[in-house]
């Protein structure tokens, strides 16, 4: 039984890695005047390390997982100590809250776009009309920068509250009970009990999310196509727009490379960190 | 270490009253058990002691000072919990040093006291060992020593051994009494095994239905019961009941004749399995209906009329089944009790 799983396996997954891979090595352009690929070392790498306008994309894509992530854990874990509680149509909230859950990333940017068409939209409108700001995406980089923070943060708070939730519902009482009786106050409690019984999903969420937004592009690409200039011109934008309007496959094949590794790199670290923190202490 | 006292405390969750009037004065360094079955308000009276629930009226205070309204931290009581609620994520000496690392104990002193602590209870081994690396009774240790190791006004045990088998729950009974008499300190303990009650407590506490049925050392509770409830509640076997009717001085019911009542009325004798004994001429009589040995004593299960009532014999007595006995009760040893109401009627036969 294992062995078509892992022939499938190998076939959808670890092919395409080796492919893309092996391309990363090539110079590859279907409209150079050489078309044909040939191999060209590290160059395409060595290219990548002075491209500027790519390592602006990695800075712009790591700022944007930073405030998303960040937002994200906090409303979520807020929302998720919200929904332990009794309210009234607390089951209406909960359903409603996770309908953008259910939407294609690419109608989020859509809907997003229909509303912050200037002249149209209820956005720029009642920016205008309450802050006296005028706001036109396409004009100000920082807030197109802003707008797609905030599309993420609604689109994907959800699924954190969610996972949290189910996280938070499944921390004993009694060891709880037993750090208050002990004297903790409940800020401590959070930090000593709570926090550690939650580190399984807490992590598992965060690599989640983190996964996600660094390969954020389909939203973004409807709602700003990666502008004003390059404002939100993340990793995944760029990577798509040397591979298909540039048709340079092995530079691009290249970028994937590197964004891959740079994202095994980064959850490594966070789960050397997370995980280190407590045997650190004794 | 200090006093408790409950003054007309209550409980109640919306409509649904749990505990009412409940008036308890505990002595320091006393041992007190809260007995009862399943479901009477053992627990919750426990919770509300340590600050878990809040009270719904009335009055707890420790000592000098009112707590009625202070945070659990504020009281300062230890709680050892039915599951331990032992931290998994923290090792043996985390766990029993956590209250006074919240406590802001510097290290050096931690340490020493946490070993103090483990001592006590023959932990020292397992120090750096995680709770689930731990048996059931180590791990009950773990919660001991967590609350031995601070010198709370009061520890509270809310059915410590009920997870433990059987061998091990006899075992323990004795270290926690043990414990509590060379430190000297206030334990309410709380249990539905009214053995563990008895062996254990200073007093006993029993409770039914959120109510106090009676307050009363051991002793007071097995040999002088304030009611029915009581009666059958203490003892193993419990204790046998008779109902009949006393008139003109004469308590009249199936296989028994010329005993005089205390007082008139529908009455219910009371008498325990050890306290008959066999006579030709008791004024008590029984069928045997089915004889249980027990290896140290032999009970024989009798029909009095309706109801069956057991006493105790020799370990070499086996009377035929379906014979006639005739016993007597050893003076002062025959309670009595209004059917109605349950309550005991005292006074001399
Ligand atoms: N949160 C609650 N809401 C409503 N009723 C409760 C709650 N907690 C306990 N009770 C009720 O209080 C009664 C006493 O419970 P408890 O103190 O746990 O009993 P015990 O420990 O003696 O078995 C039970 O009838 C239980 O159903
Ligand atoms: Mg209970």
């Amino acid at each position: 039984m294992l062995a078509p799983t892992l022939f499938i396996l190998f076939i959808t997954g670890f092919v395409p890695f080796l492919y893309v891979l092996v391309v990363s090595f090539f110079d590859w352009n279907t409209f150079a005047q050489n078309p044909e690929p040939q191999f060209a070392g590290v160059n395409n790498f060595r290219r990548l390390v002075f491209d500027e306008a790519f390592l602006k994309s990695v800075g712009l894509t790591l700022k944007f997982t930073f405030f998303v992530l960040v937002s994200q854990l906090v409303i979520g874990f807020a929302l998720a100590k919200l929904m332990m509680r009794n309210f009234p149509l607390k089951g209406l909230f909960r359903t409603v809250h996770t309908l953008p859950l259910m939407i294609a990333p690419i109608a989020v940017g859509a809907t997003w776009r229909l509303m912050t068409v200037p002249g149209l939209g209820p956005i720029p409108h009642f920016m205008g009309k309450w802050f006296d700001i005028s706001y036109v995406l396409s004009r100000f980089p920082d807030q197109a920068f802003a707008t797609v923070v905030i599309m993420d943060i609604w689109h994907w708070t959800p699924l954190v509250t969610l996972t949290l939730l189910a996280g938070l519902s499944n921390v004993p009482e009694e060891p709880l009970e037993q750090a208050r009786i002990d004297g903790a106050r409940e800020w401590r409690i959070f930090w000593d009990i709570t926090l550690p019984f939650l580190k399984p999903v807490l992590l598992t969420t965060i690599f989640i999310r983190l996964m996600d937004a660094l390969r954020t592009v389909d939203e973004v690409w409807m709602l700003t196509g990666g502008g004003p200039g390059a404002a939100t011109r993340f990793i995944g934008l760029y990577i798509w727009k040397i591979v298909f309007p540039k048709t340079d496959y092995g530079y691009g094949s290249a970028m994937s490379v590197l964004t891959l590794y740079m994202t095994i790199v980064l959850c490594w670290l966070l789960y050397v960190a997370m995980t280190g923190m407590k045997e650190n202490k004794k | 270490m200090s006093s408790v006292s409950l003054e007309d405390v209550e409980k109640s969750y919306g409509a649904f009253t749990v505990l009412k009037d409940l008036n308890l004065e505990i002595a320091d360094g006393e041992f007190v058990v809260l007995l009862g079955p399943s479901g009477c308000g053992k627990s919750t009276t426990m919770r509300m002691i340590a600050g878990l629930e809040t009270i719904s009226g009335g009055t707890l205070r420790m000592g000098e000072r009112e707590v009625t309204n202070m945070h659990p931290r504020e009281r300062n009581v230890a709680m050892v919990f039915q599951n331990y609620a032992l931290y998994p994520h923290m090792t043996v000496l985390d766990n029993i040093g956590y209250p006074l690392k919240v406590a802001r104990v510097d290290r050096a002193t931690r340490r020493r006291q946490i070993e103090d602590a483990a001592k006590k209870v023959d932990l020292l081994p397992y120090l750096d060992r995680y709770p689930r690396d731990l048996s059931g009774g180590q791990r009950q240790r773990v919660a001991l020593a967590r609350a031995l190791v601070r010198d709370p006004e009061v520890f509270l045990l809310d059915e410590p051994l009920s997870n433990l088998d059987a061998k091990l729950r006899v075992a323990m009974r004795a270290e926690i009494k043990h414990l509590q008499r060379s430190l000297g300190v206030t334990m309410i303990y709380v249990t539905h095994d009214q053995i563990e009650a008895m062996t254990l407590a200073d007093r006993v506490v029993l409770l039914s239905e959120g109510v106090i049925q009676q307050v009363g050392t051991p002793d007071d509770i097995y040999d002088d019961p304030d009611n029915l409830f009581v009666a059958g509640f203490i003892g193993s076997p419990p204790m046998n009941f008779v109902e009949g009717v006393a008139r003109d001085g004469t308590f009249t019911a199936t296989g028994v004749s010329n005993l005089a009542p205390p007082k008139d009325g529908k009455l219910t004798l009371g008498f325990r399995a050890e306290d008959a004994v066999l006579d030709q001429n008791g004024r008590f009589s029984g069928k045997v209906f089915e004889v249980e040995p027990t290896g140290e004593a032999t009970y024989v299960v009798l029909e009095m009329g309706a109801s069956r009532c057991i006493i105790r014999g020799d370990k070499k007595f086996r009377p035929p089944l379906g014979s006639e006995l005739r016993f007597e009760l050893q003076e002062g040893h025959s309670l009595f009790f209004e059917t109605e109401s349950g309550r005991r009627v005292r006074g001399a036969p």
